[in-house]
């Protein structure tokens, strides 16, 4: 991958969703707006997940109310908490994974397609 | 609940309003509306693909210093992002070894003494919300609270603070009070964020209704929290191993806490009885729980600021803000005694009297809180109408009849009956409904700006000043077509003037506004220090001005109030029909606000000839303008009054010539001053004997009177001023130093906010 591929590739991600994992083991989800060379991540209307861990969770998480708590993820399905941050920036020393996400039904039409790293944007905001 | 739909009607009058609306959230606001729903990472319509390798390769190939972003994405916007890892701005950052939860037994039995003392605490943070903090910081920063919200609860079931098995055992009563407290404490929280966010106000800058994605016990009724804390009571008066003291103080906390939670629920209520009585009873009850906090026990475990870092929040981790208990009761005493006050509105007499009492209401010291002021804003209009009771109509015309309409046929109901659409009665009923409808925005305006805080209220008459110049002149054209329906006979006195001179009545309303207006923009400034020193003679100058402009156009009013008074007095022999009663009270208030810019116009005077004399002696502190001028300076003071049509902005030589006076002698520029003050003196002195209705203050004689004292002992110690500097410089002689020191007070250290008299003392 030369350079100018590097940029088309990084600005094919802009306004997609993405999942990073920080070194911390929690999970920010959020729209990609930006990212320089040292991989730092900016992502607005961000979800930070914490997914619950025997350590941390204490008495408390795990403790479930008497009735079948709509509004929370509880321990069944292994939901992590999750709460609204609003715009963040991620540095890209603490970043552990980076994922991707995207609609079933559009991936399989790229696959389709065989559109590997630029599209227009026209399909991307589509979707 | 009760409030269903009142955001909705709220936007309505909003749109009647004030140009600033509601803030719109932008990146330097931290608390954005309601955040979405986070998206449920586990869904089948989703793929996640792991990009790391090639965005990590990708990245590295950037020059240092390249941006990849969007062509929308702004550096501006980018200031606003929280940086994650770092503990100054990540506050679901973990230090080494540090836990995500508060390791805190809810299940260890309390001291009834730290009841008392988490209690307090939590009072005192209820309260620091009411002054403007979030939540955040203050109440949620409880564990205990913490618990009760977290997971939502739908029951008092599912509100006990311990919920390991050995609950099943009986909940010891401490914690119960506590529970009982709490709930009704979160309760009492929900009706009055709902009160503030139906009404306008500025988040933030105001109050932050934030919840942070909590529910303040939405799905709990209240009756169900009243009811646990009536039973707790009951249940804690049976109980005989706390001592008496305790149990007292015990007492009086849950008998507070179920008042508040009953007050707040009906306080929006425009026709429950007995809310006043409730808001005094509450007061009542205070010297009880103050007298016993020193039984209170304080457990600091059980608040944390680590709790934020489960809340939504877009903001960095604040710390717990701390109100010390003095300062939380003082704010909850003035809370009781200003709601109560704020019930007084409903008595209402004349709709000058009721722009009275919200003035004066709102220029209480300190400022009625937030929640008194949507409160008032409530009663004043919720369902647009007014207090209750009446159309906005009904007060709009009585303001006009009572003041340049007395008993006028334009006024009269039965035009509206006509349906002849060739009947002059229906032109000019359709023509004074559209009078109407362009005045009835801007003139309640006025009400509603009044209940912002103080530098927004300055801010928003700044802004509306425009709305009273295009409602005089669309009026000027109404008047002109109401006069095939009047026949109203000009004045014809060439003293005067070569045309034929008429009355121009809802044109005359219009521009008295505006000039009133004026007024309060510039003696507004007074009060919230907007001006240097060495401003202070253009700005009374220009108090005098306006003050004399409005002069003499009640001059005007007057002259044609009383014309048509006479020519239709056959009609009116009895001074006890409606009409009557309109022509005495046009003519009254006339005359009170003639007294008051009488007034106004001599002392504003009085004390722009004593500052243009320190001025010119050196004793006014002038600050360094490197970036401007005086010039440059007066253009943005009365930026306001730039799109003015009348009265005409002075241009800035002619104002400094006017205001220096550089052609008179110092002593005789005093001695008009001291003349001035007497003149002021007198005039306030009359307003101070008048009673409520000749004052049109009724419902708030006694705080109008005390405001005219006020100016008055500033007016008495503005006149000592001026001696004082008049034998200093007599004593220097022509040549000689003059021996004196200028200081300018603050606002605590005035008699009255708008007249600022310098403080001025001998130097050896």
């Amino acid at each position: 991958m030369d350079k100018a591929q590097a940029e088309d590739y990084l600005h094919s991600l802009l306004n997609k969703t993405l999942r990073i994992t920080t070194d911390d083991t929690r999970m920010f989800m959020g729209r990609f707006r930006c990212t320089d060379s040292d991989r730092n991540i900016i992502l607005s209307q961000a979800f930070e997940y914490r997914f619950p861990t025997s350590s941390s969770t204490g008495n408390t998480t795990s403790s479930s109310s008497p009735s079948s708590s709509t509004s929370e993820p509880t321990e069944a399905t292994e939901e992590p908490t999750s709460r609204y941050l609003g715009q963040v920036v991620v540095p890209g020393a603490h970043i552990s994974k980076i994922e991707l996400e995207e609609f079933a039904s559009q991936v399989k039409k790229d696959t389709q397609r065989q559109v590997v790293a630029v599209r227009p944007k026209e399909v991307q905001e589509g979707v | 609940m009760e409030s269903n739909g009142m955001p909705a009607i709220a936007q309505q009058v909003g749109g009647l309003n004030i140009n600033d609306g509601p803030p719109k959230p932008g990146p330097f606001v931290a608390y954005e509306l309601e955040p979405p729903p986070p998206p449920k990472i586990n869904n089948k319509n989703l793929i996640t693909m792991d990009v790391t390798e090639q965005f990590t390769s990708a990245a590295q190939k950037l020059e240092l210093g390249e941006l990849v972003k969007d062509p929308h994405f702004t550096l501006f916007e980018s200031v606003g992002a929280l940086e994650i890892m770092d503990s100054k701005m990540d506050s679901g950052h973990l230090e080494e070894g540090e836990t995500m939860q508060d390791d805190y037994d809810f299940s260890k039995a309390l001291l009834p003494e730290e009841i008392i003392g988490i209690i307090d605490q939590l009072l005192c943070h209820e309260m620091a919300w009411h002054m403007g903090y979030p939540l955040s910081q203050t109440i949620f920063t409880s564990l205990y609270i913490d618990r009760l919200l977290m997971p939502t609860p739908t029951s008092l079931e599912e509100t006990y603070f311990d919920r390991s098995d050995s609950r099943l055992q009986k909940e010891p009563l401490t914690l119960q009070i506590l529970r009982a407290y709490c709930l009704g404490l979160i309760k009492t929280c929900w009706f009055v964020n709902s009160r503030v966010r139906s009404e306008h106000f500025y988040e933030e800058e105001d109050f932050v209704t934030h919840t942070f994605n909590r529910s303040l016990l939405d799905r709990v009724g209240h009756e169900a929290i009243l009811q646990l804390l009536d039973e707790t009571v009951e249940l804690l008066s049976g109980s005989d191993d706390i001592p008496r003291e305790i149990k007292d103080a015990l007492f009086s906390r849950l008998l507070f806490r179920a008042r508040f939670l009953r007050i707040v629920e009906v306080a929006a209520s425009r026709t429950a009885p007995g809310v006043k009585e409730m808001w005094t009873e509450l007061q009542s009850s205070l010297p009880q729980i103050i007298s016993s906090t020193n039984l209170g026990k304080p457990v600091p475990d059980s608040f944390s600021v680590k709790v934020q870092r489960k809340l939504a929040s877009t903001v960095p981790p604040r710390p717990i803000v701390i109100v010390s208990q003095e300062g939380a009761f003082a704010h909850l005493e003035r809370l009781c005694r200003d709601a109560a006050a704020a019930l007084d509105v409903f008595e209402y007499y004349d709709s000058h009297s009721l722009f009275t009492f919200v003035s004066l209401f709102q220029a209480r010291k300190p400022q009625p809180s937030v929640y008194v002021r949507t409160l008032l804003q409530h009663y004043l209009f919720g369902d647009m109408i007014i207090l209750g009771t009446m159309s906005i109509r009904q007060v709009l015309d009585e303001d006009i009849a009572n003041f340049v309409l007395p008993a006028s046929k334009l006024l009269d109901r039965n035009n509206d009956e006509v349906e002849v659409p060739t009947d002059p009665r229906f032109i000019a009923a359709e023509k004074m409904e559209i009078f109407r409808s362009r005045a009835a925005g801007t003139y309640l305006d006025i009400l509603r700006t009044m209940c912002q805080n103080r530098c927004r209220i300055r801010r928003t008459l700044c802004h509306t000043i425009v709305d009273w110049d295009n409602l005089q002149l669309d009026a000027e054209d109404l008047d002109q077509q109401l006069r095939e329906f009047t026949q109203e006979e000009p004045i014809l006195d060439r003293n005067i003037s070569n045309e034929p001179i008429y009355a121009f009545p809802l044109s005359s309303w219009a521009y008295f506004y505006k000039l009133r207006q004026m007024e309060w923009i510039v003696q507004m400034g007074f009060e919230l220090e907007l001006y240097q020193p060495d401003e202070l003679a253009a700005m009374y100058w220009y108090v005098q001005y306006l003050s004399r402009t409005r002069l003499r156009h009640l001059e005007r009013i007057r002259t044609f109030v009383t014309r048509s008074t006479s020519t239709s007095a056959s009609r009116l022999k009895d001074i006890g029909t409606a009409g009557g009663l309109e022509c005495a009270n046009a003519q009254a208030y006339n005359n009170l606000s003639t007294l008051e810019a009488s007034a106004n116009s001599a002392f504003a005077d009085a004390l722009s000839c004593l500052y243009t004399v320190l001025d010119r002696l050196g004793l006014l502190s002038k600050l360094p303008q490197p970036y401007s001028d005086d010039h440059m300076r007066y253009e943005v003071r009365m930026k306001p009054f730039l799109g003015i049509g009348l009265p005409e902005l002075v241009p800035f030589p002619e104002l400094t010539q006017l205001v220096t006076q550089s052609n008179e002698n110092t002593l005789d520029i005093l001695e008009f001053a001291a003349e001035s003050t007497a003149a002021a003196k007198r005039a306030l002195e009359g307003l101070a004997k008048l009673n409520a209705e000749q004052g049109f203050c009724r419902g708030s004689h006694g705080s109008w009177v005390v405001e005219v004292k006020n100016a008055l002992k500033a007016c008495i110690l503005a006149n000592i001023t001026i001696v004082t500097v008049r034998r200093a410089v007599e004593a220097a002689g022509d040549e000689g130093k003059v021996k004196l020191k200028a200081e300018i007070p603050g606002p605590s250290a005035r008699y009255h906010d708008w007249w600022i008299v310098p403080k001025v003392v001998p130097v050896p």
